[in-house]
């Protein structure tokens, strides 16, 4: 019984936080905000040597082949830098449904490139209701002679722009049983007939873009998984994607709340620090508190999704519902606190606001999530 | 991150569970013990449940061997409270403040007699003990608190007034903090004593309370002679003593099983209640309300497995105690007031009503709801040692 990191996983946060520390301060985060696509290759390549990006990849192909929770150690340390550009999409869910569904050719194509850094990948599901069901995908891939076409519409797809693969989910078959029909293809970004657009939205640092796709054709050995066979393998990824973005939100509250509590011990009102107002002390303690139930739910949910639990599904969904609610309260909350300056364009706090209500988003409601655990619970 | 027991504390589990089927009483009646406003019948359950685990060895687990306990690991104290709040075991509540309270802070502070005379006799829960500290004038501020205690002789001698005293009148014996010393600090001059409640001078006045039910009392001192040798810790030092006691109260408290209970029973309230003629379950709203409880309890759980994990690793204790009991009491407190809502007119019968569902048991607890963000400090004071303690936010 150890409910926490080990050592090893203390260090590895210490390092962490000193690396973004010094390569990732805010004025990187606002420079990467303004640019046309917010990826610098540098710093990714920086990412890659620390092992970030080929983190949950096997040793044989280069990667660390840490765990999840090594994950979550790093993704609680990118809340707190409210570190931008691309990083899930390609380290977590693009190397863990190649990982899952990738044979052996593309796994040694994909997998490698990814470890080194020289690949970025992102996984196009949502479409116009933009529900993580499989009943909610039309995006066709017509079979042909030697390969597919696909035609449909992506959205709300993170880093399409600057991804060079887009792991597509398409419909491959009508009807029939529930989950089944929809097939995973690996698309070039730059492929005849898809066309690309950012969907302009509240956190520039971090991108999402719509994805059309006119009669893209795409070979035979693109096709990744088994054919009809790739919900599960989306559900899988998506989850194992949602636990360190769970965690992201954690540390993005506890970072907003250090700042909070220590503009409150300097700032003076009223001839004293105002953080000697018990209305505002008050009012920090329920905050503090939020963030560390979240952060046990969040952890619960790398553990049981880590071991293959059967109540990950479930504890994910907490996860998702309570951290979602807590950071974005948080912001706000701590927005107030700080009073005319956290108002301002200027003042860093509303970076982790948008930042958290993004992340939030993209992960669904937090109705939707409670839901799941109402089913679980109570029955359907 | 690990969240199995080894082999050896999953044998332990079994072990307790199979106790406790072998011996808790056939005819105890779980839902019936929780709502029963019979305080004296509850009492007797109780005390008789006590004296088997005790016969059974199981009392003061976590004490060291050499004073009666078994020296449990926090491991194992941890499995054992889960399988009693499992089996919804009788409460310890009789003799909580004895066994979990009393008995560490006397093996922390005692004097070798002290621990002889009165540990022994607090695991066999033949001495009940009351914690005499809350008074009129001195509740959240507690070291304002004025009964005094004066020496002459060889003998304190106890002038004042204690409230809202849990079973001191069941008790024989009060943990007391009293006033020794005026001139210095108010932290700085009490002092801590046991006092055998048949002490001449000693009044116990039963208060009723909001649910109907007599809990607690007031309890008068006049000119009550104590031995000096019943003085806890050294004199005018009753202040730590009193922490040391403090923060074992706080550790027992927050993840109690009974809220996972309610939480179980209002799934089932609401599967057999309806709403506009389909089952309440059914309804959206229902169930978001329930998901959110569910949420906020399995954190609260949660965390204190995090809690536990530190102890285990002999890091110093965090703030996990003061946040289990702000979210569970806050989780109880909206949860009981849904289940009113969910009843409907319903809500307001009480147990002698035949028409009552589940015996009255949701308006009890909706009533009850508010002892927990009151008792063992209340709910502001839990914020404001988060903010001064924890987060380090300036006092002045
Ligand atoms: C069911 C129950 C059982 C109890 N059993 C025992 C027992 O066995 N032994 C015992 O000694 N005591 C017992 N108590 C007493 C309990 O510890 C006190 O009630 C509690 O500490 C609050 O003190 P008080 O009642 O004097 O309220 P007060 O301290 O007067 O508080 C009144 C209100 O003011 C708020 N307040 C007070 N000070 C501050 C502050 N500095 N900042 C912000 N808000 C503040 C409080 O939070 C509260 O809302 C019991 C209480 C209950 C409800």
């Amino acid at each position: 019984m150890h409910f926490d990191f080990t050592e090893e996983q203390r260090l590895f946060r210490d390092a962490s936080r000193k690396f973004l520390d010094a390569e990732c301060p805010v004025t990187f985060v606002r420079r990467m905000m303004e640019e046309e696509k917010p990826f610098d290759a540098a710093f990714w390549k920086k990412l890659t040597e620390l092992g970030w990006t080929g983190m949950l990849i096997p040793e044989t192909y280069g990667g660390v082949e840490g765990t999840l929770t090594d994950m979550i150690v790093v993704a609680e340390e990118i809340g707190r830098a409210v570190m931008p550009g691309p990083f899930y999409a390609t380290a977590v869910t693009g190397a863990e449904i190649l990982s899952l569904a990738g044979n052996a050719g593309q796994k040694d194509h994909y997998l490698s490139r990814v470890a080194e850094g020289d690949h970025l990948m992102t996984l196009a599901v949502l479409e116009s209701e933009a529900g993580l069901q499989s009943s909610r995908i039309s995006a066709f891939a017509e079979r042909g002679r030697g390969g597919f076409t696909l035609n449909g519409e992506k959205r709300f797809v993170p880093d399409a722009h600057t991804s060079d693969t887009i792991i597509v989910a398409a419909r491959t078959c009508h009807g029939t049983i529930r989950d089944r029909g929809i097939s995973l293809f690996l698309v070039d970004r730059a492929a005849e007939g898809m066309r690309i657009e950012q969907m302009p939205s509240v956190d520039m640092s971090r991108r999402i873009c719509r994805v059309v796709m006119d009669n893209v054709i795409v070979d035979e050995d693109r096709l990744l998984g088994e054919i009809d066979g790739g919900w599960p393998i989306i559900d899988r990824a998506m989850e194992l994607t949602h636990v360190p973005m769970c965690c992201e939100l954690v540390g993005l509250a506890e970072k907003a709340l250090e700042m909070v509590v220590e503009y409150l011990k300097v700032r003076v009102q009223f001839d004293r620090p105002i953080g000697t107002f018990q209305a505002l002390q008050h009012r920090c303690a329920d905050l503090m508190v939020g963030m560390e139930l979240g952060k046990s739910l969040a952890y619960y949910a790398c553990y049981a999704s880590e071991k293959d639990l059967p109540d990950a599904p479930v504890a994910l969904a907490m996860a998702q519902a309570y951290c979602s609610e807590m950071a974005r309260h948080t912001m706000s909350e701590g927005i107030q606190l700080f009073g005319g300056i956290g108002f301002t364009w200027e003042h860093d706090l509303h970076l982790y606001q948008r930042r958290a209500i993004s992340l939030s988003l993209n992960m669904g409601s937090t109705e939707e999530h409670r839901e799941r655990v109402a089913e679980a619970f109570m029955g359907g | 991150m690990d969240l199995e027991f080894t082999a050896e504390e999953e044998d332990f589990r079994q072990e307790v569970r199979t106790w406790i089927e072998e011996n808790l009483p056939k005819d105890y009646d779980p839902d019936e013990y929780f709502s029963t406003p019979d305080v004296d019948k509850k009492v007797e359950i109780a005390l008789a449940w006590q004296k088997r685990l005790y016969e059974g060895g199981w009392t003061g687990l976590n004490w060291p061997k050499e004073y009666g306990g078994r020296g449990a690991t926090v491991i194992e104290q941890h499995i054992f409270n889960e399988e009693l709040g499992r089996a919804r075991a009788p409460m310890a509540a009789i003799n909580f403040i004895g066994v979990a309270m009393v008995g560490p802070t006397l093996i922390h502070w005692g004097t070798e007699e002290q621990k002889k005379r009165y540990l022994p006799k607090i695991l066999s829960s033949e001495e009940i003990w009351c914690q005499g500290f809350s008074e009129p004038g001195a509740g959240s501020d507690l070291a304002a608190l004025s009964t005094q205690a004066v020496e002459e002789g060889d003998h304190y001698v106890i002038n004042g007034q204690k409230t809202w005293t849990s079973m001191a009148h069941y008790s024989h014996f009060m943990y007391l903090l009293a006033r020794t010393n005026k001139d210095v600090k108010k932290h700085k001059g009490l002092s801590a004593f046991a006092v055998d409640m048949k002490s001449p001078g000693i009044t116990v006045r039963p208060l009723v309370q909001l649910t109907g039910d007599s809990d607690f009392n007031e309890v008068f001192f006049e000119d009550v002679r104590v031995p000096k040798e019943q003085m806890i810790g050294p004199r005018d030092q009753g202040w730590d003593v009193a922490i040391t006691t403090l923060m074992y109260e706080r550790a027992g408290m927050g993840a109690g099983m009974e809220f996972e209970h309610a939480l179980n029973q209002l799934v089932s309230l609401a599967k057999k209640t309806t709403r506009g003629g389909i089952s309440a379950s059914r309804d959206p709203w229902v169930r978001q309300q329930i998901a959110q409880f569910i949420i906020e309890w399995n954190a609260v759980k949660l965390t204190d497995l995090r809690a536990l994990s530190k102890q285990i690793s002999g890091e110093p204790p965090g703030w996990e105690g003061s946040i289990c009991k702000l979210g569970s009491s806050y989780m109880n407190l909206r949860m009981t007031a849904f289940a009113m809502e969910l009843l409907g007119p319903y809500g307001q019968l009480t147990r002698d009503c035949p028409l009552s569902v589940d015996q009255g048991a949701w308006l009890k607890q909706a009533l009850m709801a508010r002892a927990f963000t009151i008792g063992g400090g209340t709910s502001e004071i839990q914020r404001s040692i988060l903010a001064t303690r924890a987060l380090g936010l300036p006092r002045k």
